[in-house]
């Protein structure tokens, strides 16, 4: 074994013990869960409504609860959109890391109901619709679906931003405006 | 040059004398056969003279001895069960006496150049081996990818990284891996799990093909892939060797060294230094480069062995260390996504290169830690205990990044396991042809997972005992085995599974058997029988899995009344030789499965925040699985071999009455190679090109695949191998090209194939050299 080649296996086995030190997790910290999407309805005038789309339990077990939105005819609402984990106690708010990364969040509203118009009215520092935000128009009374999704390192100058990214949050909410 | 000089020289010399002295036979070869790793005699190996009346089988002290032969040159082959069996030009000018080691490596006694196989006892069961240049060529990537191309072997992908072996279309919970004698135990029922085995360990690797519970224990249901470091006292084990590699596409790096050196000056004890490293960036497509695909691995082995002449003892330690990128688009979040990128096609944007891992990602350690002591007694059995100890640990991160920052770091989901086992096993010296082989098996495992909710913790026991007779007796053709064993696995949950409260316990117990014999037709030709079955017990991800398996979008419910799956196997191989002439082995194999686990796409899709995620729940069938795989070279003229792989492969759900889900497509390769005469002083250079052919996948069940399978592709590879005398050291190298035309393709084995082409051209080196 000459010394190149010790140097060589020396340099290999310092390498690999290095490298291969344990990784430990000592934070037993529940895995980080969204259960609720919350939406709050602030009329021009009479009481401000609040729906939530709750999954206490996470993914599987017990069903999520949906409400159906209840919203009046004729009717601007401005929405205020929460993302909540409320299997804690205190329920953590995470609305507030999506505010602070905007440029990678999107929030796409798709309505099958023929009387609701929605359009987002917050932008993030790029002036690109981040969607936490946003006005509800309703005009004839009608029922139908609103689904929203919030998207994840989408392409925010795309023709249709909701086709890029990954998605974070997938929900449907039942709609009636009567 | 020179020896080939003598060699011919004397043939012409001995051609004359031969014929001038025709009736002059009374020359006699004679030896002994042992076993190179242990210095054992080999019982019962056959040596006999190609294309002559002259052969024998060795006898207890593996000695033979064959008489009246006439001077020249022949083609000595030494064969024994479960071995290749060699094929060798030797020159008889003398009586001769001949030390034949059974060892992977060549080396030189007498006029005899012998190359052989390790003689790990494999039992009349389909098999082939990997070692020297073959498995050089292959070192450098994952386990499954070197041994992908073997027949009967391919290997299911979750992108360019991750990759498991197929054996006869089984793989995870159905098939078992020994590392370096103790089986592997990880994650491995993941179908993104890959097996925490760095192939650059290994001096040897087998794949054993057939339900094999008797001598491997459960889950040895397809196969059992055997990968063997090399003893420390092999022949030419002393001193060190350093491996390099390197591939164009993902511009990836491999290096291994090892040092074997004595402790004692008597040379009883020896000791071992191995560590290797391997670095890839993202790989390329013909198109575009796939993001986010590369990979770190650094792993190390230290090992010691002392050999008395009737003891020996081995320790050895290794740790597999690796983080593997997973193609961030091919990690989907839900439904909608993954119909999103499935209409797409393709990945976003082109992407570009870089060594860099982000999230999706997957960080694995696996330790190991063997002991074993073997003695033999006063009457010649041989007794030997082995421990074995293991951790693994797998942490993986989704590409959904948590919000809060401080969870950067964390895994979503940890997966921790450790085992503890334990075998005695006693060899019978052999009596009037029989030999009794028995032991006692016992395994403790404990498995939590401290993070993700996949599946619960829970802790097994599992025993074993078995027992089997060969008997082989010298000068009969036919060999045979029979066996019986008796498994009992018994587990208990840890943490309650998904909705529930209670911590349910599983207690499982089979018999396995086998019989096989093996008939030798002629000189080298070899017909193989084999029944037998082997089983396992329903995984506990099958049981109490409830959850996102975000790796393949789909929400996993387990069936806590899953009962334990038992596979039935007939085998039938047919395998001959003709030195520098030709060489095939072909192998049927019909396998009935009786309570064949699979995962069943529910009607009702699970509903999350995160949107609907279509759901799989375990089941239970009967199922049928047969085929054949062949492997073939012929010599055509002037150095030309042509070979063939060929693997054919059906499998049906008897219940329902279709086909199973991710059952390899056939397959077969055609590759032509020229050979030069092997001349180990001087140059010495195989060229080959080969073609690859996979037919699209026809046989798939109505549902639970998002996709049908993709098309055939054909691909064109070449390469070149070789080995040199440069420097005053020896080296032996490889040079290959992969898929040379850029074929755009998609396997249906790979997950990737939703979202984007298989990897393009790729060229690879090997280089090995001593010091």
């Amino acid at each position: 074994m000459n010394t190149l080649s010790k140097f060589l296996f020396l340099f290999i086995a310092v390498i690999s013990l290095t490298l291969s030190a344990c990784h430990k997790y000592h934070d037993q910290d529940e895995e980080e869960l969204i259960t609720t999407v919350r939406l709050k309805f602030t009329p021009a005038t009479g009481p401000v409504l609040t729906y939530s789309w709750q999954d206490l339990d996470g993914a599987g077990g017990n069903a999520p609860t949906i409400p159906t939105i209840n919203l009046a005819v004729n009717t601007v609402y401005s929405v205020e959109l929460e993302l909540l984990n409320e299997s804690e106690t205190p329920a953590d708010n995470i609305t507030e890391e999506i505010q602070a990364e905007a440029e990678e969040h999107l929030f796409v509203f798709n309505s099958t109901t023929s009387g609701l118009s929605i359009l987002i009215t917050d932008k993030d520092r790029n002036n690109n619709d981040l969607g936490l935000q946003s006005t509800w128009t309703t005009t004839n009374a009608v029922s139908g679906n609103v689904n929203i999704v919030l998207k994840h390192n989408p392409d925010k100058t795309a023709t249709n931003p909701a086709v890029t990214g990954s998605t974070d949050i997938d929900v449907t909410f039942p709609v009636l405006i009567e | 040059m020179m020896r080939l000089i003598i060699f011919w020289t004397l043939f012409g010399v001995l051609s004359i004398f031969n014929i001038l002295s025709a009736q002059d036979c009374k020359l006699s070869l004679s030896g002994v056969v042992r076993d190179a790793h242990t210095g054992e005699p080999v019982a019962f190996a056959d040596v006999f003279l190609e294309g002559t009346a002259k052969g024998v089988a060795t006898n207890d002290q593996g000695k033979f001895l064959l008489e009246n032969v006439c001077p020249g040159i022949y083609q000595l082959v030494a064969s024994h069960i479960g071995c290749e069996h060699f094929v060798k030009d030797i020159l008889l000018v003398k009586d001769t006496i001949l030390e034949i080691l059974l060892e992977e490596h060549a080396y030189e006694i007498d006029h005899v150049m012998i190359h052989a196989e390790k003689p790990s006892y494999t039992g009349p069961a389909a098999q082939n081996q990997l070692s020297g240049a073959d498995l050089l060529s292959r070192q450098g990537q994952s386990l499954a990818q070197a041994l992908d191309g073997i027949p009967g072997v391919q290997m299911l992908q979750t992108g360019s990284g991750v990759a498991k072996p197929i054996i006869q279309g089984m793989h995870s919970n159905r098939i078992l891996i020994l590392n370096n004698g103790i089986r592997q135990e990880g994650q491995q029922w993941g179908a993104d799990h890959a097996p925490e085995i760095d192939p650059f360990i290994a001096r040897n690797i087998t794949v054993v093909k057939g339900a094999l519970g008797v001598r491997y224990g459960p889950d040895a249901i397809g196969g059992v892939i055997i990968v063997e470091p090399g003893s420390l006292f092999q022949q030419d084990a002393l001193g060190g060797e350093a491996i390099l590699s390197g591939a164009s596409n993902g511009r990836a790096m491999g290096l291994s060294a090892s040092y074997t050196g004595k402790i004692t000056k008597n040379d009883t004890w020896r000791y071992r230094l191995q560590g290797s490293m391997r670095k890839a960036g993202n790989a390329r497509t013909p198109d575009y480069f796939l993001e986010n695909t590369g990979l770190e691995e650094y792993n190390f082995s230290l090992s010691t062995s002392m050999r008395k002449q009737n003891s020996g003892l081995d320790l050895y330690y290794s740790l597999f260390n690796a983080k593997v990128g997973i193609m961030a688009a091919s990690h989907i979040h839900n439904i909608t996504d993954l119909k999103l990128a499935i209409e797409r096609g393709r990945p976003e944007g082109d992407g570009e290169f870089s060594y860099s891992i982000g999230r999706p990602m997957q960080r694995v350690q696996h330790h190991l830690l063997k002991a074993s002591y073997w003695w033999l007694t006063n009457n010649g059995n041989k007794w030997a205990i082995t421990s074995g100890t293991q951790y693994d640990d797998r942490n993986e991160f989704d590409a959904h990044r948590p919000y809060n920052e401080l969870l950067d770091n964390v895994p979503n989901l940890i997966l921790q396991m450790s085992s503890q086992s334990m075998d005695f096993s006693f060899e019978e010296k052999v009596k009037q042809g029989w030999t009794m082989n028995a032991g006692i098996q016992g395994m403790v495992q404990m498995a939590s997972t401290p993070r993700g909710r996949l599946i619960p913790s829970f802790s097994s026991w599992n025993t074993g005992i078995f027992i089997t007779e060969r008997w082989k007796k010298a000068g009969l053709p036919i060999d045979a085995e029979l066996g019986l064993r008796y498994d009992m696995r018994f587990v208990q949950l840890l943490t309650p599974p998904r909705g529930s409260e209670d911590l349910p316990s599983q207690r499982f117990g089979n018999v396995s058997w086998s019989a096989g014999i093996n008939y030798r037709i002629a000189s080298s030709t070899f017909l193989q029988f084999h029944l037998s079955n082997a089983w396992r017990a329903p995984n506990v991800n099958e049981s109490f899995a409830h959850g996102v398996h975000h790796g393949t979008a789909s929400y996993e419910i387990g069936n806590p009344n899953l009962r334990k799956e038992v596979a039935y196997n007939s085998a039938l191989v047919l395998k001959s030789a003709k030195a520098d002439s030709w060489q095939f082995q072909s192998e049927w194999f019909y396998y009935r499965i009786n309570n064949y686990i699979f995962s069943m796409p529910d009607t009702v899709p699970t509903l999350t925040i995160r949107g609907a995620f279509p759901t799989f729940r375990y089941d239970q069938t009967d199922a049928d699985l047969y085929g054949w795989n062949l492997s073939a070279q012929v010599h055509l003229s002037n150095g030309f071999w042509l070979k063939n792989s060929t693997s054919i492969l059906f499998a049906q759900n008897r219940e329902l009455n279709q086909p199973l889900i991710w059952i390899p497509a056939n397959r077969t390769e055609m590759e032509l190679l020229w050979k030069s005469h092997s001349d180990t002083s001087g140059f010495n250079i195989q060229p080959g090109i080969r073609v690859q052919y996979v037919a699209a996948q026809t046989r798939i069940p109505e549902a639970g695949d998002y996709l049908p399978p993709p098309g055939a592709y054909l691909l064109l590879h070449a390469r070149v191998s070789g080995e040199s005398s440069l420097f005053g050291r020896k080296w032996i190298w490889s040079l290959q090209a992969r898929n040379i035309l850029n074929t755009r393709y998609r396997d249906y084995l790979n997950r990737l194939r939703y979202f984007s082409d298989e990897t393009g051209r790729n060229i690879q080196f090997h280089i090995k050299t001593f010091f």
